[in-house]
């Protein structure tokens, strides 16, 4: 444990000086905070402008870290030969692979919470949403930080599926196989409605079951879309939600670390 | 050589000019249903719904880009008034985000300014009214008041749009208080005084003498003509089948016995009872002068002779 602490310190430190991680994460605020412009723009819906920008802001940039930083993370321990170092001390590669999640997930946890900071600070600036009449909406503001957490935990996902296909892929395809998983993971539910609904072979019924199952369910992590409308989950659909993510994050981390601990260099 | 190239180059270009325009003419037809024609010209703006699987979760942010597009298009051609792709953009947009709910208001407010795009209005409210009837009730009350005014204002469907407002004061939880009313006020101008009726008494009935003094006066004010206007309406009837005409002027109708008719037919219990206490000076059984004139301070009954129908000045 002390060891994994320790790795996943040092993956911490190491990510949060990657430059391109700063450029993202600074892009990523500044965007957040131009929502305010084309909120001039939009015919009175400011409010709405707002919201669904920065929150998609968020989205947007946490994907992007997710991606760019998360494939490069165990390629660079190889191709800078640091793995070397660290695997002939007493470090297995489980808990190699597992400080790559952790010290990714940390820092992914920070940048959302500075985002959030910034949208919260641009909302509560710009609109009544936030603030009404020298009174917090507790309401909104839980709404907001329960879509965020969503946003994060559907980050994580995405990051445990990266980490498991850069265990035994090239960067570039491993970013790209965690890509197709993750568009996968969002038309699942729509092409099950798509069976469901129009009269398709039986083969492709169960083709759409099959790969709603056997996928990790994306859409489910993604509330932005019901901010500002009055359409509430119920706690059991969220928690299952999250519950599902979290399997999934187990099983991509748990063959990761099956594929990793084979792995020659 | 090089002469040779460029002309190679320039016949590559032309005949691939002329592949890419002959490829349009033959995948177009196949692919159009899944694209939007914006005004006139066919455009490459996917539909929403085929849109939507891409957008992988990003469809509010989507829609908003399209939103601003939308209102950009509306104030680049509000000088002329002709709006030929806003009803795409806002179909695309409510498609993506069908919570939307100032686009489907936006539209009921734009797009009757152009004769093109008039008749869009209603396809867009309903579409709100259906997406969001079951997940998203609190943006229903303004969606039906916006159907109902189109309905009223530029169709001049007075029994449709008092429809659409009963639908709302009925089942619409939120719907604003003057739904009802508003309803009453157009079955009148569609000469349906009984339902015109039917909804004042009810409105008393409701407010059990709990309502605001002024509200209850309107109330029994609304009653009283349109009782009498109910009345002579049946009056009216009874004249054409004794006569064989109707009649040409108001004051020909006194004397002429207005009960049984539909009119009163279709009211309960209840409200027969409100009414027979209310109407102890109407004399709403026989026309007489006084039905025509009393306690109003104008006459607020016109015989329409070229409709032959009651018509009112007061409403």
């Amino acid at each position: 444990m002390k060891t994994l602490y320790a790795l996943v310190k040092n993956t911490f430190r190491e990510t949060i000086r990657d430059r391109i991680l700063i450029v993202i994460a600074f892009f990523g605020v500044i965007l957040i905070v131009a929502t305010q412009l084309l909120s001039a723009i939009s015919a009175r819906q400011d409010d709405k402008v707002i919201v669904d920008l920065g929150l998609g802001m968020i989205d947007l940039f946490g994907m992007i870290i997710t991606i760019f930083v998360g494939t490069q993370l165990i390629f660079r321990e190889i191709d800078k030969k640091t793995i070397f170092v660290l695997l002939s001390k007493p470090v297995t590669r489980i808990e190699f692979l597992l400080s790559k999640f952790f010290g990714l997930g940390a820092i992914l946890t920070l940048i959302t919470a500075i985002m959030l900071v910034v949208f919260i600070g641009v909302t509560a600036f710009s609109t009544d949403l936030i603030v009404q009449n020298g009174i917090i909406d507790v309401q909104f503001v839980g709404q907001i930080l329960l879509i965020t957490l969503f946003s994060l935990l559907s980050f994580l996902l995405l990051l445990a599926l990266v980490i498991l296909f850069s265990s035994f892929m090239k960067p570039m395809l491993a970013a790209f196989s965690a890509l197709t998983v993750f568009v996968i993971g969002h038309i699942t539910d729509d092409m099950r409605t798509f069976a469901m609904d129009n009269t398709v072979s039986p083969f492709f019924k169960q083709f759409a079951d099959a790969i709603y199952f056997v996928m990790p369910n994306f859409a489910v992590l993604n509330l932005k879309n019901f901010v500002l409308s009055n359409v509430f989950f119920t706690p059991i659909e969220l928690l299952a939600a999250a519950a599902g993510a979290v399997f999934w994050i187990i099983i991509a981390v748990t063959l990761g670390s099956l594929f990793f601990s084979r792995k020659e260099f | 050589m090089t002469v040779f190239l460029r002309l190679a180059a320039i016949l590559l270009v032309l005949f691939s000019s002329v592949g890419v325009h002959r490829a349009q003419q033959i995948v177009w037809p196949v692919m159009e249903d899944h694209f939007y024609e914006l005004g006139r010209n066919p455009g490459f703006v996917p539909r929403g719904n085929d849109l939507k699987p891409f957008l992988l979760g990003f469809d509010n942010f989507v829609a908003d880009l399209f939103w601003l597009r939308a209102v950009q298009y509306a104030g680049g051609h509000a000088g002329v008034f002709e709006f030929e792709a806003l009803p795409e953009y806002l179909e695309l947009v409510t498609d993506l985000d069908p919570h939307f709910e100032f686009a489907y208001i936006f539209g009921a407010l734009v797009l009757p300014l152009s004769q093109d795009t008039l008749d869009d209005v209603p396809t867009l409210l309903r579409k709100g009214i259906i997406a969001n009837e079951k997940n998203n009730p609190q943006m229903l009350p303004e969606l039906y008041i916006n159907l109902g005014f189109y309905t009223y204002f530029y169709l001049n469907q007075y029994d449709e749009a008092a429809e659409i407002y009963e639908t709302c004061a009925r089942e619409i939880d939120g719907c604003p208080p003057f739904a009802d009313k508003v309803a009453a006020f157009l079955r009148a101008k569609a000469g349906r005084f009984e339902i015109a009726l039917n909804i004042w008494l009810e409105r008393l009935l409701k407010n059990g003498g709990e309502g605001s003094e002024q509200e209850d006066e309107v109330a029994l004010r609304k009653v009283e003509e349109s009782a009498k206007m109910a009345a002579i309406d049946c009056a009216a009837g009874h004249y054409f089948e004794k006569n064989g005409s109707y009649p040409g002027v108001l004051t020909d109708l006194i004397g002429v016995g207005t009960l049984p008719c539909q009119a009163f037919a279709s009211l309960q219990s209840q409200q027969l009872g409100l009414l027979e206490k209310l109407d102890n000076n109407w004399n709403l059984e026989r026309i007489s002068s006084s039905t025509l004139t009393s306690s109003f301070t104008y006459n607020p009954f016109v015989w329409d002779t070229e409709t032959n129908r009651l018509k009112t000045q007061s409403w």
